[in-house]
């Protein structure tokens, strides 16, 4: 598990070179491509995405056109091991996690239960499903199991695996035998090439590293107390050239399974009205900000009552705020390949040490993963992980010096309230669909009206918007990492 | 003499409707691709495929997208956007990338884009090269971390030596920082 520094970068240049100039001389004679090179002693090297949107924010890549078979043998890491998936939708076979604490379910397959159960805060507890080894060419891990108290709030999954992976909820089934998550949602046109379960009654969205997913996050899937079984997916997507199909592979590691549970601080009590969220603020000396000046700063000091302007709508307050230095050498955060060598997992994971919150990073610019292109800001996840610190996802990053000043519209206050929104579990209220060009993808909430520019989770909210509705309210203050005045402080 | 007329009729309608369809095309088209891509250009934390960017805007995208980054009346956000998506683009975006990265009149954050983005992706090392020598020499300690930055990307064994040499002579503590950070991520 984790980082293996003494392996090359997956996505270096020279791997890249020979196939990206062959591809483009192709693609060019082919298509007639619109941007003919114009000098043969400055051609590409770069990296691109041609799927139909890449969101650094929260998903890794979303690419409907990703084709659901997968590229045999073409993986970075995998070069040379034959990786001979062929199938798409149908595979869900359970073929490789083995705990020590399996026991028989009725079909015969081993199911994986807690091993320990800790109090991690007041209102939380933390399910320890174990550490598992994957075998190479495993589509799908478990089938996993655990027990909901009858005054459980919510729920997190936590997986945490090898770098560049990407781990999500691939199946999932409800007391009383109801699907949440169906079998080979990942291979499906509508669900962006595996990239977010828009067709299942939970909406799932892996990420690489460490994945999570919250529930309950819409009205679909409201908690009853009883058993839970699920599997999840694996699987390693690597955009090789610009010209190509991205290549999906499904690589060997190991995995560690969590699930963070916030119960009720009374017997049969619901989700309180009102929450209380910590921060841990770590400054890399961008924009002039330390742990020590921080404190005091007017811009800090405002971007924050920004956020809390942003959050009270829904009952939400800002609780303890802790201020701790971190490497300089990470004021511009360049994601590089999403795995080894991304300065956003090596950065998540300096984190270790934090208390009982949400970790915001402060950097002057960020670098989108795999492909470049500036962003204002990245989470970990929708949701980030829950119960859990010092993961490759750990965090949520906001650039302070992203753009022009002057520039009105942004305020890093309403970046973190974004970015934080992702990390306790909303999606976009709407994804941009250029104009036709990509899917129409709105998020599983009722009450956020599609195309709402004002929303602060709209796709470009925090350029602007700040509104958020009462299930997106909902959402954030049933996250385990939101306390209650009524259940106590960690 | 009425048929010679019908035809000579027929003719210039077809010749004044063709006219006015190829100016209204000429006219509405770069306009609205360009709306376009400042459309698609915009979001918090998601960026644009390149697939999608040519589909927007098929021909020469990459000019296009310059000219949204130089255009002052478009929002600074916008600008910085277009400016970083331009390595997508290969030889086209790295000649776009050069111009803009030489224009005083773009704010600094836009530069960096514009260094960072031309050193990820120049194929060619000399270019490369001397173009990293140009820009390490800059006054503005932003540049010169674009620069550091933007090697990171590269292969080539004068990348380590050049870092190494700045290291020596660096005096921002940023830019030292940065420096330090890229050494030890270098492409094996």
């Amino acid at each position: 598990m984790h980082r293996n520094k003494a392996l090359p970068p997956t996505w270096n240049v020279a791997l890249r070179v020979p196939a990206v100039v062959a591809a483009a001389l192709l693609f060019a004679s082919l298509v007639g491509c619109a941007d003919t090179p114009v000098s043969d002693k400055e051609t590409d090297i770069s990296a691109s995405s041609d799927g139909l949107s890449l969101d650094a924010g929260y998903l890794d890549v979303v690419d409907a056109g990703e084709a659901p078979e997968d590229v045999a043998g073409q993986d970075g890491d995998d070069a040379g091991a034959g990786t001979s998936d062929t199938g798409g939708p149908a595979d869900t076979g359970h073929d490789s996690a083995v705990s020590s604490d399996a026991v028989g379910s009725a079909d015969g397959s081993a199911v994986s239960l807690p091993k320990s159960t800790t109090t991690v805060a007041a209102n939380t507890l933390l399910l320890d499903l174990g550490e598992h080894t994957v075998k190479k060419g495993t589509k799908v891990l478990g089938p996993f199991a655990f027990e909901l108290p009858t005054d459980a709030l919510s729920f997190v999954i936590n997986v945490q695996g090898e770098f560049g992976v990407s781990y999500g909820v691939a199946q999932m089934t409800a007391p009383g035998g109801q699907t949440w998550v169906h079998t080979g949602w990942e291979g499906q046109q509508q669900n962006l090439g595996g990239q977010m379960c828009v067709s299942c009654l939970w909406r799932v969205a892996p990420s690489a590293t460490t994945g999570a997913a919250l529930a309950p996050n819409s009205p679909s899937t409201l908690l009853v107390p009883g058993t839970y079984t699920f599997s999840i997916g694996n699987r390693k997507r690597m955009q090789l050239s610009p010209f190509q199909p991205p290549v999906i592979s499904h690589p060997p590691g190991t995995v560690h399974v969590t699930v963070a549970v916030k119960t009720a601080a009374k017997p049969k009590s619901s989700l309180p009205k009102t929450g209380v969220l910590n921060l841990n603020l770590y400054f890399t000396g961008a924009t002039g900000l330390t742990a020590k000046t921080a404190k005091t700063d007017k811009k800090l000091a405002t971007w924050l009552a920004t956020l809390k302007s942003i959050y009270s709508q829904v009952g939400l307050s800002i609780g303890t705020i802790s201020y701790t230095d971190i490497d300089a050498g990470f004021q511009v955060v360049d994601a590089v390949g999403a795995g080894p060598n991304s300065d956003f997992e090596e950065l998540a994971e300096l984190t270790a040490k934090s208390g009982w919150g949400v970790n915001v990073v402060f950097v002057r610019q960020i670098v989108a993963p795999q492909v470049g292109g500036a962003i204002l800001g990245i989470a970990g996840g929708a949701p980030g992980p829950s119960g859990i610190q010092g993961s490759g996802r750990s965090a949520v990053l906001v650039a302070t010096e992203p753009t022009i000043p002057g520039n009105v519209k942004w305020d890093p206050g309403a970046v973190i309230a974004h970015e934080a929104g992702h990390y306790l579990g909303l999606y976009h209220s709407s994804e941009n669909n250029y104009g036709g060009f990509a899917p129409a993808v709105h998020d599983p909430l009722p009450d956020t009206p599609p195309n709402d520019l004002s929303n602060l989770m709209y796709f470009n909210g925090a350029a602007g918007g700040t509104k958020l509705t009462a299930q997106q309210g909902a959402v954030l203050r049933g996250n385990p990492w939101v306390l209650h005045t009524t259940g106590g402080q960690p | 003499m009425s048929r010679r007329f019908a035809r000579l009729f027929a003719a210039t309608l077809f010749g004044t409707a063709l006219f006015a369809v190829v100016t209204a095309h000429a006219a509405a088209g770069p306009r609205t691709e360009t709306k376009g891509l400042i459309t698609a250009l915009a979001g918090v934390d998601t960026v644009p495929p390149k697939a999608v960017l040519v589909r927007i805007a098929p021909d020469r995208t990459a000019n296009r997208l310059g000219t949204i980054a130089e255009d002052k009346k478009v929002d600074g956000w916008i600008r910085v956007r277009a400016t970083s998506v331009l390595p997508f683009f290969g030889a086209s975006g790295v000649v776009v990338l050069r111009r803009l990265a030489a224009l005083d009149t773009l704010e600094t954050q836009q530069r960096w884009w514009a260094i960072h983005g031309y050193l990820r992706s120049v194929q060619a090392e000399k270019p490369a090269q001397k173009f990293a020598a140009r820009w390490l020499s800059s006054r503005h300690w932003k540049l010169r971390d674009a620069v550091v930055r933007g090697l990171r990307h590269r292969r080539a064994p004068w990348v380590k030596t050049v870092l190494k040499r700045q290291l020596q002579s660096e005096q921002h503590p940023s830019v030292r920082a940065a420096i330090a950070h890229v050494l030890k991520r270098l492409p094996r």
